[in-house]
């Protein structure tokens, strides 16, 4: 007697038994006002310590017999029969557990009827379809009577279910005689919307199916379209290279951003050997390293032209470094970098050099005395007078105190 | 804890039978002298006993005065209703009117209500079970011929109150018979029941399939049977007898019971054989010493002859029956003869060339009524939870409604309505600050509200001063699956109700009718069809806008199939009489409207939501 019952057995308290006229026992007692209102299996029960587990078989057959439990199969039960017929509806617990004698599925049926009866055509209302036959709806309208009669529940206690089974009734009857008659049949027909029968709505399911087929491959051809074009671009050299490009000019920024200047202008110089159009931007990223540079060297040359001895014996390297920066400067546009590369240059006895680099600082600041300046120095040397008197002309104008200038004026005036 | 006992009853104008069922079959319960049948006749003897059946019938002759048949020809009616007057000519005993204008019946000076006679006859039915089971039984289901009125139901049900008997249900005499004929024999078919009994004719279609036990349509005359061709036969031998001895024999009381048995006899006999002889020795003596003696013969030929038109009105009522009820007679698949005067070769013959068939010869016409009300009884107690494997949708015989201004009669609920059935309609004031409404309850055919049969009337006061036509009454009218009605009204404004549930005891006279008729214009009410027009509007505004917003998605989808072309095309339908009755401001076009409207939101929503577009 020990053995568990098999597991697909359930319990529930039958409606109308009054558990209180039963000659239980106290643990039966105990057992049973553990399944009041719900439907229980031993497992449950075994779980829930209502029961030990070596007594669970032989007190539920007690109370079996005793007729204070039903024994329900839990397979005749909505949930494994198929879908749950009322998913996504709260029933309320109030109509639920009001004394009546139903049972827990009569309420349910009876509440989702209820609430279904504007909605549902009589088609629908008394479980039949749109193109039945007339003694088809009259079938469907007996097996809804069986149901739904108040006779099928004489003298029962039904609380606030008689009033709904009183609707529900009362609409199957205007169900069944409308479409029980030809002409009203056909009168409701042409004016009311009917659910599909079984074979539309699966028609309908299938129509679905296609728009749904048809929306995703709208959808699929679309991301594919997006695709395709991501891959042709990928495919094609000039793509590619402008990718590169474009890649380079990022590690040049950021490198930039590091404070490796000259690692900027590698990589940017790389991308610009790759896209053309990135020119612009990578020359900005260029001279900014060569000015950096253009800076150092400035530095260094000035070291050596602070020593004569030096200057002598690195000459070459001295005019080498010059040429450099004032490349530099000349592409910079740098006022004082030219400038001062003109002055090295005037050191080193290239006066033609020195003047066209302080013609460019001139033109690029007319403002600086300091350019003039150098200009008019380089003129002198060179022996232009013509540029020497009007660089002097303007260097006087910035500086009409300057003594060096009231001299290369004065020279200057004589010569012309 | 053996199962409760109930039981079914037939209660006949001339016989009444008991049965219960057993062991799953139903079975009649014979009396104590082995007879299957009671006789429905209660006399009071001199001695003030009373007695019911068949020793009643034995002293009737001695006794007629104070002997009681064919009570149930009177039973819920007015004492002033002609069918009471006829009988009054009739029937030995005395009738007189009660104090609600009721017919009763005076027995040894003291007056009885016609439900407390036939009380005693459910009582010795009643009696005659319980000495079968051995237990006392309660619960009966009593049947009544299917053409009774409210008044002549109600009345029996009052009977069985006083007999002690918890009337579970009255069903009418057909449908009983159609019960028995088809309990648990699997029958799927469309039958005619032609009950033709001892006081009674009725006809009904029913299909029977399933358990199940529609009602298609009935039909009758509750003033024609058994008794009306025992009628004739002594009208016959009284003629016959006053023109040979110049005496008439109606004047002799006991003379005319002995006349009234022989010619039942009589009419028996010539069922089986073709001619009868009739002899009463010493049917009146003259005053001088010899007596006169009644002796005829009393053919089949001649019976026909006379009663010809008693069974032409039966066939007649069952053609106007089918025609109203759209029913062909090659439809039927079977035909019921019950009532013991459906053994009369005459009404099988007429019954055989009217529907075209051989009429069935499965059910007992004298037993098969109280079978059938057994198996109903057995049906309505049963106990479980489980669908009830018999079911019986039975329909009003007669349309109910309440008199309307200009003395008319407005139906409420037509015949042939299947019960339980209710109806509810609003009516208004016919006058300015009418504060009264005299709400007059009806069963009947006629247009013509006195030409119907008056259930009652109550009275709602207390209504609010206000211009004609402002006042809103609901009436509410509710009848039972026994057929019986109550009635409720209600002033829309103060919520004051009123219900009367119809008595007979509410009984009037024809002429105090023709007076509340008379009185009653200044009560009257009418029909109200103003509504609130406005929610109304708001509602169909809205199911139209969602609609036309999910038109598209669902033309996307269904567009394109048979079906979903037509519920487009209805759906737009559906949508242009919306708006053209929003347009229109018809209130009753809208309210028709709206279920339509509702159900194609509903569908629409179901399409979208299997493309994903709710």
């Amino acid at each position: 007697m020990s053995t568990t019952p098999e597991p697909e057995s359930a319990y529930e308290v039958g409606a109308g038994v009054d558990i209180t006229k039963l000659p239980l026992t106290p643990e039966e007692g105990f057992v049973v006002s553990r399944i009041l209102g719900r439907r229980v299996t031993a497992a449950d029960l075994i779980k829930e310590a209502v029961v030990e587990p070596q007594r669970a078989a032989s007190v539920l057959e007690s109370l079996a017999r005793k007729g204070a439990v039903l024994r329900v199969s839990t397979g005749r039960a909505g949930a494994a029969s198929g879908p749950d017929p009322y998913r996504g509806i709260v029933f309320s617990m109030v109509d639920l557990s009001e004394p009546a004698d139903l049972s827990e599925e009569q309420r349910k049926r009876i509440l989702f009827v209820e609430m279904n009866l504007e909605s549902w055509s009589y088609y629908k209302l008394l479980g039949s379809k749109r193109t039945a036959t007339p003694a088809e709806i009259k079938n469907a309208y007996f097996k809804s009577s069986k149901e739904f009669h108040p006779d099928a529940f004489f003298r029962k206690n039904l609380g606030s279910y008689r009033e709904r089974l009183d609707r529900i009734f009362r609409a199957m009857k205007l169900a069944y005689d409308t479409l029980q008659d030809p002409q009203r049949r056909a009168t409701y027909d042409d004016t009311a919307s009917i659910e599909l029968t079984p074979e539309e709505e699966a028609e309908l399911e299938l129509l679905a199916q296609e728009k749904r087929k048809v929306d995703e491959a709208k959808r699929r051809d679309e991301r594919n379209a997006e695709r395709m074009k991501e891959q042709r671009l990928k495919r094609n050299p000039m793509a590619e290279r402008m990718r590169k490009a474009r890649e380079y000019l990022e590690l040049a920024d950021e490198a930039k951003r590091a404070g490796k200047l000259d690692e900027a202008a590698n990589h940017a110089r790389l991308a610009a050997g790759y896209d053309e159009g990135l020119k612009a931007k990578v020359d900005v990223i260029v001279l900014q390293a060569e000015r950096a540079r253009a800076g150092t060297m400035m530095k260094r040359i000035n070291q050596i032209v602070a020593s004569p001895s030096d200057m002598r014996d690195m000459a070459d390297e001295l005019n080498r470094v010059a040429d450099e920066v004032a490349e530099v400067a000349a592409r910079a546009n740098d006022a004082p970098l030219l400038v001062e590369v003109s002055t090295v240059l005037m050191k080193l006895k290239r006066p033609v050099r020195a003047a066209k680099l302080a013609q460019q600082a001139a033109e690029a600041e007319p403002k600086n005395p300091r350019a003039w300046e150098a200009l008019a120095e380089a003129a002198h040397a060179d022996s232009k007078w013509a540029i020497l008197l009007r660089a002097a002309d303007r260097w006087l104008h910035l500086e009409p105190a300057n003594a060096r200038a009231k001299e290369l004026h004065k020279v200057g005036k004589r010569q012309s | 804890m053996s199962e409760e006992r109930v039981i079914g009853i037939d209660l006949g104008t001339t016989n009444s039978c008991v049965a219960t069922v057993e062991g799953g079959m139903p079975k009649v319960i014979a009396n104590r002298g082995s007879y299957k049948t009671t006789p429905s006749i209660v006399a009071i003897a001199e001695s003030g006993r009373r007695l019911v059946g068949h020793i009643a019938k034995r002293q009737a002759i001695t006794n007629a005065q104070n002997t009681v048949y064919a009570a149930k020809r009177l039973i819920g009616r007015k004492y002033a209703h002609p069918v009471v007057q006829q009988a009054r000519q009739v029937y030995p005993y005395k009738i007189v009117e009660g104090p609600t204008g009721d017919a009763r019946i005076e027995l040894r000076d003291k007056v009885y209500s016609v439900p407390e006679l036939s009380a005693m006859v459910l009582g010795e039915m009643k009696k005659v079970a319980e000495e079968y089971f051995g237990t006392p039984v309660e619960k009966a289901v009593v049947t009544i011929p299917a053409y009774f009125n409210d008044g002549q139901r109600q009345a029996t049900k009052d009977a069985g109150k006083i007999a002690g008997l918890d009337v579970i249900r009255i069903i009418n005499e057909p449908t009983a018979a159609a019960l028995a004929y088809g309990y648990k024999k699997n029958v799927k078919k469309r039958v005619a029941v032609f009950d033709l009994g001892g006081g009674t004719f009725d006809i009904s279609v029913l299909d029977i399939q399933d358990g199940v036990f529609e009602v298609l349509a009935t039909a009758g005359d509750t003033y024609l049977g058994g008794e009306d061709f025992d009628q004739r036969i002594v009208e016959w031998l009284v003629f016959g007898f006053a023109k040979e001895h110049k005496v008439d024999l109606r004047q002799d009381v006991m003379a005319l019971q002995r006349l009234r048995d022989a010619a039942e006899k009589a009419k028996m006999e010539l069922s089986v054989t073709a001619s009868t002889e009739i002899n009463l020795p010493f049917i009146m003596s003259t005053g001088k010493s010899d007596a006169l003696h009644l002796q005829r013969t009393l053919t089949r030929e001649k019976l026909e002859e006379m009663c010809g038109d008693l069974v032409e009105r039966c066939v007649e009522i069952c053609d106007r029956m089918l025609k109203e009820a759209k029913i062909r007679k090659d439809e039927l698949q079977d035909v019921i003869l019950v009532g013991g005067m459906t053994r009369m070769p005459k009404v099988q013959e007429s019954v055989r060339s009217y529907f075209g068939m051989e009429p069935s010869k499965n059910v007992h016409p004298d037993e098969v009524v109280a079978l059938g009300a057994a198996v109903q009884a057995s049906a309505l107690t049963k106990t479980g939870t489980g669908q009830p494997d018999l079911l019986l949708l039975d329909v009003t015989p007669h349309n109910l409604g309440i008199m309307i201004a200009g003395g008319y009669f407005n139906t409420l609920i037509p015949a042939n309505s299947t019960v339980p059935t209710s109806a509810s309609h609003v009516f208004t004031t016919t006058r300015d600050d009418q504060i009264a409404v005299k709400i007059v309850v009806l069963q009947g055919d006629s247009e013509i509200a006195s030409a119907n049969e008056l259930l009652g009337e109550f009275l709602l006061t207390g209504l609010p001063r206000a211009p004609r036509g402002s006042v809103e009454i609901d009436v509410n009218f509710d009848i039972s699956p026994d057929g019986i009605v109550a009635v409720s009204a209600r002033d829309r404004a103060t919520g004051a109700e009123q219900s009367i549930q119809v008595t007979a005891t509410n009984k009037l006279t024809e002429e105090e009718m023709q007076n509340i008729i008379k009185d009653n214009e200044a009560f009257a009410v009418a029909e109200k069809t103003q509504e609130a027009f406005a929610e109304q509007r708001t509602n169909a505004e809205r199911a139209v806008r969602e609609i036309e917003r999910l038109m598209p998605v669902v033309r996307d989808v269904i567009g394109s199939s048979d079906f979903g072309d037509d519920a487009l095309k209805k759906a737009h339908q559906v949508v242009e009489r919306a708006k053209r009755a929003i347009a229109m401001q018809d209130a009753d076009a809208l309210k028709s409207g709206r279920e339509q409207l509702e159900r194609t939101v509903v569908m629409f929503k179901g399409v979208a939501s299997k493309v994903g577009k709710s």
